[in-house]
């Protein structure tokens, strides 16, 4: 199934939804992107349920979005971008609906951390996920999507739509931040 | 130390698969669930539309009664002069009115009015004689005083 994506560049799964393959090429698209972008996901989210809603939402949104997408964009980076704007509306909601206000954004979801059972990772790799918590908002997700998903600093600009200098500035501070949190604590 | 220099150094790519999983299989069910997701948001959405179709008739033809008696209203109260606006009378008016009234009350009306229309007065008078009524009547200073204390 996945060796039948990849003989589908974006653009051409782009053309085929809007040529009246839909189906067919939303699911050749889901197949391709459907654990970059859930482990992504997963990373602002942290819990697996709430990645699990996040990302059906997402590629909700990208069906809804494909027939008006052009192709002078990059897929994988509007894919991202939604799915971006979808973890963070979630948590936003999230921290409104149910978090008690005295507590931070970073102790809440070291919370679900702890209480994720889809989370196995030993006492270094909890060490380090809640220091990435304590980043700011938008380190932490330069930090993930150059650390992690190695991704270039211009795809990391257009799916946060900001300045490749200013993400280098971001990941710069992101790393000395990890590199005190890890010395100090 | 060194360990948290090694997580730091760790392969790009490949964090966090290692410490955050999956349910077994869960990206082979994922393009499934979400398709179905697409197709019952698709059908709420003709449901929708299907009901917005049954109903547009009847909210046409709502819509263009309210309109109609809108340009209607609209007419009459451009036509037709707003009369009581214009009969409006304010409270000294009122006052003035009454007042006037009151002083073309002669004493013959008066004596009418009460013989009348005072059920209980009647008794009394039919105990009384003319000449007593009118001894009774220029006894009192006014008019307005026997009003006053009769009524």
């Amino acid at each position: 199934m996945s060796s039948e994506s990849k003989s589908y560049s974006d653009n051409e799964l782009v053309a085929l939804f809007q040529e009246g393959r839909a189906e067919y090429a939303f699911n050749m698209i889901v197949l391709k992107y459907q654990e970059r972008l859930y482990w992504h996901i997963r990373k602002i989210v942290i819990s697996h349920d709430d990645a699990d809603d996040v990302v059906q939402n997402t590629l909700l949104k990208a069906w809804k979005g494909l027939e008006l997408f052009r192709s002078d964009a990059q897929l994988y980076t509007w894919l991202y971008r939604i799915a971006t704007n979808e973890a963070l509306t979630f948590l936003n909601s999230k921290k409104k609906r149910i978090f008690i206000p005295i507590f931070s954004e970073e102790h809440d979801l070291s919370q679900v951390l702890e209480s994720d059972p889809y989370f196995q990772g030993d006492e270094a790799e909890k060490k380090f996920q809640k220091v990435l918590l304590k980043l700011p908002e938008k380190q932490r997700l330069v930090f993930n999507m150059k650390y992690f998903d190695d991704m270039k600093y211009e795809d990391i600009a257009e799916v946060l739509n900001t300045s490749v200098g200013a993400l280098k500035a971001s990941y710069h501070h992101a790393v000395k931040k990890i590199e005190k949190y890890l010395t100090h604590d | 130390m060194q360990e948290d220099d090694d997580i730091l150094k760790k392969p790009q790519g490949k964090y966090p698969k290692e410490s955050f999983k999956v349910p077994d299989n869960y990206f082979d069910y994922l393009p499934g669930r979400v398709l179905n997701k697409i197709k019952n948001e698709e059908q709420v959405i003709k449901e929708r539309k299907s009901i917005f179709v049954l109903i547009k008739p009847q909210l046409a033809l709502a819509a263009s009664f309210i309109a109609l008696f809108m340009l209607t209203y609209a007419g009459f109260s451009i036509l037709i002069p707003d009369r009581d606006k214009n009969d409006e009378l304010s409270q000294s008016e009122i006052y003035a009115e009454l007042e006037s009234e009151l002083y073309n009350i002669d004493e013959n009306s008066l004596y009418e009015m009460v013989y009348n229309t005072n059920e209980p007065s009647k008794e009394i008078l039919n105990d009384l004689s003319r000449e007593e009524i009118i001894e009774y009547l220029n006894s009192e200073s006014s008019v307005d005083d026997i009003l006053l204390t009769e009524f």
